[in-house]
């Protein structure tokens, strides 16, 4: 019984190692530009408790966004994902279908 | 002349011989005379018959006489004589009873036995040999009652016989003697009755003396005996202690009429002082250690100091009692012991008549305390016994209140055993179960998912509504393909496509901006924000999971897109009016 | 022949095979209970786009599914009720076999929303994957009986 929870612990420990969290290093503020042209600055904010917000003009899309090695999930509240890509100059690229490609670089740490 | 002679003679003769008889006859009446008057005074029938003997004897010129007095009945008598040799005397007064028994009974004598005075010649005397030889005559006679006499006499001096004239002397003598001697029997029979009578008298007195002494005793024993009495049947039915010393101290007073009294008991084992009083204004009252001093005292002011069960003794000293609080005028006081370690002090005031107390009313006193102590025992006792019954009782009670937690253990252990011999079954059932599927098993799973589902979703601040909300909320307003078609071919209205990217991907009404529901905040902010608040959006796009028109249409509702539709019938029935898709 | 034969019946119908399939199971389904119990809307957009379930139907079921497959998976490899569990399992098993194909049939281009919201468009060796598992099922179901916790519980209990 012992071994049976033993194996149990070490299995839910494994578990909660591998899975994905936000990670510190990408937490700070990006910006970007508007890729259909437009002097439009987007802001994109990533907090390290997870939390994040996308904001353009007035209009602000709050997600949540975790590390997935390489990549940036960003879940929105209703139930969408947005995948990033995480450059190795540390900076972030996300492309929305229909509208474009947004390469937000790293502005605060 | 001789003839006168001879006849002067004659007459001389005779004149002489009747001077004779007459100075005879004088002789004889003065002798008869004298021996009336000497025995006149005696009373003795001795003497009477020593006198009586002289007299007859010397006129007569008698030598020998013998006279006696006998009593028939007893056969004892008097005799005396003179001139009798003393040998003969001897035998006579042997032979009194034979005399008795040969002249005066009925059976002795020939002829009845008269008052007369007989007198029997010598010759008549014959060979019995009661009388000796020197007898010539005997005179034999009766008294009254059961006395006779006898006179037996010897020859005169004269050696001549007796003749009629003596023995009418004799006779009359005898019959003076008589009288004398009955007159005498009777003074001697009143005397010696009188001194009988006085003895008895005396006698009596003195009976009459004891019988009144063994009256008072007796009264006193009966009185003695009464206190007892009602001391025991008052004390008897009493076994509660105080009231046993109240009653015993009221009826001792009473017995002897005093006034105050006082009475203390000290149980040492129990540690238990009792005591009562009546007379003092202050009742006396005595802890355990003053007890214990008291009883000490007393029993020093002890006349016997002995601690022996059933001791009362009387104590000398007594103003120590004073000092203890016991506000008596004590007269008298007693320590008694019942046994080494139940002892106590009675103590008395003066009696009513304020006279010291006799020996008997002490005696009785102790008697009363004696008595006292059988009872104060017994109480104690029964209180010994209440206590042990009180006691067994109480064990009696824990006893059977084991025996109920006995009881209602076992019935426990019965139930446990029960229970557990019912988890073994369940046991074994689960062992056995254990390799099979179970239906309730799974719905079990699927219970508890659902209910930490739930919880969980309430609790979670990603949670989602259990049902979704487009199905609680008012419907939108709709518009038909045509005029979908015409405001769309007008450029006036925008058609949004609001399903996910794949199946917009697959098929979508031409010119249809795609915004997912799921990716509405930012889609919107990329691809509607600039769209006018007043023009028309006309919404599709739904299917049996998912009412994704509805839901957007809400939204854009939120964000104040006043003009918002949804295409009736969706993307089928666009496709079905021949609609241009891509 | 026959040795070999037995001998490979032997090896696979092994008790401690079993005991890995059962374990691997197990975690398969807690690893994919967890990302779904994170994002419950996800799921539930998951299960809409197949299509199947009525629509009031899909966000309780997004709830519970979850948490089914989680109690699941920890049963089976903790080793308690394994049995009743790898039937629940196998039923699930089942379930997306059968949602899966009625998709690919109907040529409805989704991520089987198996693990996570970002996989590819499903293909038929999506459907041969659920097959295997629901092999492993089966497989689990005939032949555990190595360290199930519930067994050495009743033994030690039975044995008092």
């Amino acid at each position: 019984m012992r071994c049976a929870l033993t194996t149990l612990a070490l299995f839910l420990c494994a578990l909660t190692a591998l899975s994905c969290g936000p990670d510190r290093d990408l937490a700070g503020k990006y910006h970007a530009s508007d890729p259909r042209g437009g002097q439009k600055k987007l802001l994109l904010e990533l907090k390290e408790d997870g939390k994040g917000s996308w904001k353009m003009d007035h209009e602000d899309f709050a997600f949540t966004w975790e590390d997935r090695g390489g990549e940036i999930w960003l879940h929105s509240k209703s139930g969408g994902v947005i995948a990033g890509t995480v450059r190795d100059d540390r900076s972030i690229q996300i492309d929305l279908p229909d509208v474009g490609s947004f390469r937000f670089e790293k502005v605060e740490p | 002349m001789t003839e006168t002679g001879s006849e002067r003679q004659h007459d001389r003769d005779q004149a002489l011989r009747t001077r004779e008889d007459l100075d005879r006859k004088i002789f004889y009446l003065r002798t008869l005379l004298d021996t009336s008057t000497e025995l006149a005074g005696i009373v003795q029938p001795q003497k009477m018959l020593d006198t009586f003997l002289l007299m007859t004897m010397g006129p007569l010129g008698i030598t020998t006489g013998l006279a006696g007095l006998v009593n028939v009945r007893l056969g004892s008598g008097h005799i005396t004589s003179r001139g009798l040799e003393p040998a003969d005397l001897e035998t006579v007064r042997v032979n009194i009873p034979a005399i008795g028994l040969r002249y005066f009974t009925e059976a002795g004598t020939a002829e009845n036995l008269t008052s007369r005075t007989r007198t029997i010649a010598r010759e008549g005397l014959g060979v019995t040999g009661l009388f000796p030889s020197p007898v010539q005559t005997l005179f034999l006679w009766d008294l009254s009652g059961e006395y006779a006499g006898f006179l037996a006499l010897g020859e005169k001096l004269t050696n001549r016989p007796l003749d009629d004239g003596d023995e009418e002397l004799l006779l009359n003598l005898i019959q003076i003697l008589k009288g004398a001697m009955n007159h005498a029997l009777s003074v001697l029979n009143i005397q010696q009755l009188n001194a009988e009578l006085l003895k008895k008298n005396q006698e009596l007195e003195e009976a009459m003396g004891e019988l009144n002494a063994s009256r008072e005793e007796l009264d006193r024993r009966v009185f003695h005996l009464k206190t007892l009495s009602d001391l025991s049947s008052e004390l008897s039915p009493l076994l509660d202690m105080d009231r046993l010393l109240r009653t015993f101290l009221m009826i001792s007073m009473g017995a002897l009429g005093v006034g105050q009294g006082f009475v203390i008991v000290q149980d040492r084992k129990a540690r238990k002082v009792r005591s009562s009083a009546v007379g003092p204004v202050h009742e006396p009252v005595l802890d355990g250690h003053g007890c214990e001093q008291l009883i000490y005292q007393a029993f020093d002011a002890c006349e016997i100091k002995s601690l022996a069960p059933g001791t009362v003794s009387r104590m000398g000293e007594l103003s120590f009692l004073r000092q203890h609080g016991i506000e008596i005028d004590v007269e008298l006081a007693f320590f008694f012991v019942i046994d080494a370690s139940f002892m106590g002090v009675f103590a008395l005031g003066p009696n009513i008549l304020a006279s010291l107390y006799s020996r008997e009313e002490i005696e009785l006193i102790v008697t009363q305390i004696s008595s006292f102590m059988v009872y104060l025992q017994n109480a104690r006792a029964f209180e010994t016994i209440g206590a042990l019954n009180e006691d067994l009782t109480r064990r009696n009670e824990e006893l059977r209140q084991t025996i109920a937690d006995l009881t209602e253990a076992r019935h426990r252990i019965t139930l446990l055993e029960r229970a557990r011999a019912h988890l073994r079954s369940l046991v074994q059932q689960e062992v056995e179960r254990v390799g099979r599927p179970g239906l309730l098993d799974c719905a079990l799973i699927l219970l508890l998912a659902t209910a930490i589902g739930v919880l969980f979703n309430l609790a979670a601040p990603q949670g989602i509504p259990l049902v979704p909300e487009t199905l609680l909320r008012q419907r939108s307003a709709t518009v038909n393909p045509q005029s979908a078609m015409r405001l769309a071919e007008e450029g006036v209205a925008v058609l949004v496509d609001a399903r996910p990217k794949e199946l917009y991907d697959q098929k979508h009404i031409r010119g249809a901006v795609n915004i997912p529901i799921s990716l509405f905040d930012i889609m919107y902010m990329m691809k509607l924000s600039q769209v006018d608040s007043e023009s028309p959006i006309v919404v599709y796009g739904r299917h049996v999971s998912r009412r994704y028109d509805e839901e957007l249409a809400f939204r854009l509702k939120q964000r104040d897109h006043e003009n918002v539709r949804i295409l009736e019938g969706g993307l089928q029935a666009w496709e079905a009016e021949g609609y241009p898709v891509q | 022949m026959t040795t070999s034969g037995d001998c490979a019946v032997r090896i696979f119908g092994h008790r401690y095979l079993a005991l890995v399939l059962r374990i691997y199971l197990g975690s398969i389904f807690i690893y994919a209970s967890m990302y779904k119990i994170s994002y419950p809307l996800e799921f539930a957009e998951n299960i809409a786009s197949y299509q199947i379930v009525p629509y009031w139907a899909v966000n309780l079921m997004a709830i519970v599914m979850p948490w089914t497959e989680l109690i699941c998976g920890i049963l089976l490899v903790v080793g308690l009720r394994s049995k009743s569990a790898v039937c629940m399992i196998g039923g699930m098993l089942v379930l997306f076999i059968v949602a899966i194909s009625l998709a690919l049939v109907r040529n409805i281009p989704i991520g089987c929303g198996c693990f996570h919201s970002m996989e590819e468009p499903m293909t038929w060796t999506t459907l041969l994957r659920d097959f295997v598992w629901l092999a492993m099922a089966f497989h689990v179901y005939t032949f555990d009986s190595a360290l199930q916790l519930e067994r050495r519980f009743l033994i030690q209990i039975k044995d008092e």
